[in-house]
């Protein structure tokens, strides 16, 4: 009864298969359930951001930065344990994405490092402040992307999407767009850790839902907040080399000294991607505002609204990876103008008659890093 | 094959399957007319409809501080009649009828609770041993309490239920984490 | 009269000898509907994004319509995987899937696809051109998309909620099946194992081979029942069909035509483009394939109408499109049915199972049907069907084009990239005649028209300069065209060339091929004046002509 014995062997093969696949889910969930509660080593930016709103386990949940401000005790409800990881974890997925101060970047930020390409982008890179940016009397900044605020202010009406975007969807473009990267599951600890910690900044600050608040999103810098000169690429690229090039490097490819980087790729293959909303051709506004609202670091609000719509286009013009719907032709291309327009343009614009770019170790001090 | 025919077809062979043809797309178009003329039987549009008490709802809760119509509106209206009439929207995920008593989720809830519910929702339950998120909370109901089946997770059934609770919220002015009085 | 009723008795007799016993007949439409069923479900349910009755009506309606439509007798159409997957892909960034605006649109989009489908059957080059798509073509793009079907299935198979944007699938599928392993349900993956693998164990053997899917469904479901039993359905969270007791006998629907919804309507006019292509292609293919097996003809421009009238149609009665189904015409074929009635009769008795068992397939659980789509996109993958591509280059290259440009471009691109170079290899053919010289013959086999002349002049002028008395031999030159025409004139004017054609004056129809030629023939020189092969150029090119007229069909 060879056929038989052939079916049988066929049959056998294939639940041994199947068979292991469900061990190896069982290991799996097994190690995700030790991880939730496994205790959680703070970022330093962390300690002191959850230090600051008191964010402890207990049955009532008052926020001490309300206190200060406004001298009520508001009370909350409480946080369990597991909330309060689920928190510490979020916060530390945003101050440090990459998992560079983590021990094993897999069990403390669910290996959100996958998600994301290249190895400069973290969340806070553009949220910053770990996602709740404040002035040094303790005021939220006007647009400055808060979390929080995006929080209460989330699943609204995406005009980019042209649905209803929950806001773990939004999260999930994150990864997708300005992160440049591939998608988490919309179940997965990642995105569920960061919505904890954005809910707790809300209700640290106590902000109320649907509200419109000023430090959500970007403060966007349109032509109509210039003197409607026209949004000149040259003069961008002048600004660029005399004021960004010193962090952010030649071409925007970012700047790592002895390892540590001094500040991201603002363009180049470990940037955001064609399709992201910083790109300029696809909302001139928003990159424009960033840049005026928090660059360069120790001098915000320096650059004139011109200035930064000039830098955002000459920046949207680097090349940079295409957008993932923009299918495989368009993301060749993309990686064949990375790969060899800039050493080409290196090599041509060498002449002395050019302006070098000022000296990188002048700048050895890392401006971005967590020691904020 | 049928002996009897000739070498060469008779020439009104072609007339008589076209005209089989034609009849039975008569037939089929018959068929469709009397299916949403005739029957009776109540013919699915995809807007949403009006229930009553929902003008009431949007005026006693603000909803048009989101705008007079828009997506969002639309959705909290679905919401809305998902709430007060889950029987009839959201027909898949429950086996009660409107015959039943409790057939929806007003039958135990007011939309004040739901509005809590949602601010503090995203929190361990010790009973179950883990952070049940609002969306979990929702198809938990669906498949427990009326007797129905689970939706999934960014369903319509679960999603409007939600921003229905969004906009309940920012109605009673919620911050998250608030704690309704009887707590 | 008398005529017409004659007519009409003799077609009732031949169906008559065609239907099976009575009884088989009823059981072969139970068999249909059973297979049909599970099918329609995970279909519009998995695939889609629209409520079961979606899928179940256009196992009832679109079933019943073609059937009445199509004169073929193989035919069955009903939902098919690769439009209800394009469906899914087409509206997820438009709308959220099962709601009403998802719905709406889903009608629309099959109406549209129905209206496109109606220009393929009016004009006629249009629905020619279908039958372009050879074999390879249709087989990588089957081969592609049941890979597609079984990373679409990844997530439901581990109740995970679906990512709602849509990029390249091979990445997606690959984090899908991560996600799976480390945050699926866990009950959800049990379900889908067990089913899994009860189909796979079953379909080994022969017998079971039919209901393989029904009794691995029936074993999921029974342990979801189980779980629910034991835990609870709150605790296991294990997404079921749902309550179908609302579905009737119609469901009448109206497509989504608004103002409000126009910009959605606009950005899926492209998918509506995809899926008639998909449709048509997939009718007409597997009308194509099933007919040879079963010796018999049917003009595809009826099964065009056919689908076409139905899409328009169906629309109207809350039914997903359908075209023909791959597996399901096979089932047909196995079990021995060349019958409309049959065909009929299974979308009928499906109707009645399912308006009597409402409640029993309510139960059945979301991930054992997303198994069950895995197991038919993986039987998709047929090696009996890829190995005989895979002999020839030509027909590899095109297989795997189609098969690639599924996983990585969008559906309707694979479409494109497959037709495309189907087309251009048959022409690459043509435009590459083969021409040899031999003495002082020039011998062209093939045609001589504007794509295939410059191959030919290259070869022509290369030998004009090395030989004094060049003939041209047209024997197995099929097709001429007027710059064909031309360039021999003028050749002949400024060289001194000279024509053979060793075709007698006769209809080549009855003639074998060149039954005289021997071996060395053509290496004899041969005078252009010789007697026995002087034709008078109105004769040459009335033969010529004869030959075209007669060709015409499978030249360009």
């Amino acid at each position: 009864m060879p056929q038989l014995a052939g079916r049988l062997a066929k049959i056998a093969l294939l639940l041994l298969a199947l068979g292991s696949l469900y061990a190896v889910a069982l290991h799996k969930h097994a190690q995700r359930e030790e991880i939730r509660k496994a205790a959680v080593a703070l970022t330093p930016g962390c300690t002191e951001k959850l230090g600051r709103y008191g964010l402890a386990p207990g049955k009532k949940y008052a926020s001490s930065y309300v206190m200060e401000r406004t001298g009520a005790r508001v009370e909350l409800r409480g946080y369990s344990e597991e909330d309060v990881r689920a928190i510490e974890r979020g916060c530390n997925i945003i101050d440090d994405s990459q998992g560079a101060l983590a021990t094993d970047p897999w069990r403390e930020r669910w290996n959100a490092k996958r998600f994301i390409r290249g190895n400069h982008v973290s969340c806070d890179h553009c949220h910053r402040g770990i996602g709740d940016l404040q002035d040094a009397s303790g005021n939220r900044l006007p647009g400055s992307n808060s979390l929080a605020a995006s929080w209460t202010m989330g699943d609204m009406y995406d005009r980019f999407t042209g649905l209803l975007l929950p806001y773990e969807m939004r999260q999930m473009q994150c990864y997708i767009n300005s992160s440049n990267g591939y998608k988490p599951n919309v179940a997965d600890d990642v995105i569920r850790d960061v919505t904890a910690y954005s809910r707790f900044l809300s209700a640290a600050l106590d902000l109320k839902i649907a509200n419109h608040y000023e430090e959500q999103g970007i403060d966007e810098i349109p032509a109509s907040a210039t003197l409607k000169q026209g949004d000149d690429y040259i003069r961008g690229e002048v600004l660029y080399n005399e004021k960004c090039q010193g962090c952010h490097g030649l071409q925007g490819i970012g700047l790592e000294v002895n390892g540590k980087l001094v500040a991201p790729a603002v363009a180049g293959p470990n940037s955001w991607n064609l399709q992201s909303r910083n790109n300029f051709y696809f909302v001139s506004t928003i990159l424009a505002g960033f840049i005026c609202r928090n660059m360069p670091p120790g001098q915000e609000s320096t650059l004139q609204h011109q200035d930064c719509r000039d830098i955002a286009f000459y920046i949207s013009n680097l090349p940079r990876p295409a957008g993932d719907r923009q299918g495989p032709v368009v993301a060749l291309q993309q990686q064949l103008l990375m790969r060899v327009l800039p050493p080409l343009l290196r090599l041509t614009e060498s002449s002395p008659s050019k302006s070098a770019a000022p000296a990188a170790e002048t700048r050895a001090q890392p401006v971005l890093g967590h020691a904020e | 094959m049928d002996a009897a025919r000739s070498h060469e077809r008779p020439s009104w062979y072609a007339a008589v399957a076209r005209v089989r043809g034609l009849a039975a797309l008569a037939i089929i178009i018959a068929f469709l007319l009397w299916a949403h003329f005739a029957s009776g039987i109540p013919v699915f549009h995809s807007d949403v409809s009006a229930e009553p008490g929902w003008e009431a709802f949007r005026s006693g809760y603000g909803v048009g501080y989101f705008g007079e119509d828009g997506q969002f509106v639309r959705a909290v209206q679905n919401g809305y009649n998902l709430f007060f009439h889950t029987h009839k929207y959201a027909a898949r995920f429950t086996r009660k009828s409107a015959a039943d008593g409790e057939n929806s989720c007003a039958s135990c809830h007011t939309v004040e609770q739901l509005a809590y519910s949602f601010v503090n929702s995203d929190r361990f339950d010790p009973k179950l041993g883990a952070r049940v998120s609002f969306e979990d909370r929702v198809r938990r109901c669906y498949a427990g309490s009326i007797d129905g089946f689970v939706p999934t997770v960014y369903e319509p059934a679960v999603r409007d239920i939600r921003l229905l609770a969004r906009a309940v919220a920012h109605h009673l002015q919620l911050s998250e984490g608030a704690l309704s009085k009887e707590n | 009269m008398k005529a017409l009723a004659l007519a009409l008795k003799s077609r009732a007799l031949l169906w008559q000898q065609q239907l099976p016993a009575g009884n088989s007949h009823l059981l072969v439409g139970l068999t249909l509907a059973l297979v049909t069923l599970p099918q329609a479900v995970a279909f519009s349910v998995t695939l889609a994004g629209v409520p079961p009755h979606f899928g179940i009506y256009a196992a009832i309606w679109g079933v019943l319509f073609c059937a009445m439509l199509n004169p073929s007798p193989v035919f069955h159409g009903g939902p098919n995987t690769a439009m209800s997957a394009a469906i899914g892909v087409i509206l997820l960034p438009t709308a959220a899937p099962f709601g009403a605006e998802y719905m709406g649109l889903a009608l629309t989009l099959g109406l549209m696809c129905g209206l496109i489908q109606l220009l393929f059957w009016l004009i006629r080059p249009l629905g020619r051109m279908l039958d372009l798509i050879s074999e390879p073509v249709i087989n990588g793009m089957i081969c592609g998309i049941g890979l597609f079907l079984i990373f679409r299935s990844l997530t439901t198979f581990g109740g995970l909620p679906v990512n709602t944007e849509v990029e390249w699938p091979l990445w997606i599928a690959w984090h899908s099946f991560l996600a799976i392993l480390e945050v699926g349900n866990l009950y959800a993956i049990q379900i889908g194992l067990i089913t899994l693998a009860t189909c796979a164990v079953l379909q080994q053997f022969e017998r079971l081979r039919n209901w393989a899917i029904l009794i691995g469904i029936a074993a999921g479901t029974l342990y979801s029942q189980y779980l629910s039993a034991r835990l609870g359905l709150q605790n296991t969270l294990i997404e079921q069909i749902g309550n179908l007791s609302a579905i009737r006998l119609v469901s009448p629907s109206v497509p989504a035509f608004t103002q409000d919804a126009l910009p959605d309507i606009v950005a899926i006019v492209p998918g509506a483009v995809t899926l008639a292509l998909l449709g048509l292609f997939q009718t007409v293919a597997a009308m194509r394939r099933m007919s040879r097996k079963a010796g018999i003809f049917t003009d595809s421009r009826k099964a065009i109408f056919a689908d076409a009238a139905s899409n328009c149609l169906l629309p109207f009665l809350s039914s997903l499109p359908t075209c023909a189904s791959f597996n399901r015409m096979w089932l047909v074929h196995r079990l021995g049915i060349h019958s409309r009635i049959t065909i009929a009769a299974s979308a009928v008795l499906l109707l009645l199972l399912v308006l009597f068992f409402a409640n029993a397939i309510a139960l059945i659980p979301m991930p054992a049907m997303a198994a069950v789509i895995m197991l038919l996109g993986a039987n998709m993958l047929n090696w009996e069907d890829i190995k005989p591509h895979l002999k020839n280059r030509r027909e590899a290259v095109v297989f795997l084009a189609s098969f690639l440009s599924v996983l990585f471009l969008d559906l309707f691109s694979a479409v494109l990239v497959g037709s495309f170079l189907a087309i251009a290899y048959s022409k690459w053919e043509q435009v590459n005649p083969n021409v040899s010289l031999r003495g002082n013959v020039l011998k062209i086999r093939g045609n001589i028209y504007y794509g295939s002349l410059p191959a030919i002049e290259a070869i022509y002028h290369d030998a004009i300069e090395r030989i004094d008395d060049l003939i041209i031999d047209f024997s197995e030159c099929f097709y001429i065209d007027r710059e064909g025409v031309r360039w021999l004139a003028a050749a002949k004017a400024a060289h001194k060339v000279g024509f053979v054609d060793r075709r007698s004056g006769h209809d080549r129809r009855f003639e074998q091929a060149a039954p005289d030629r021997r071996a060395g023939e053509e290496r004899r020189t041969v005078s252009a004046t010789a007697p026995q092969d002087r034709r008078l150029p109105e004769d040459r090119r009335a033969v010529r002509r004869r030959e075209r007229d007669r060709r015409r069909r499978s030249e360009f």
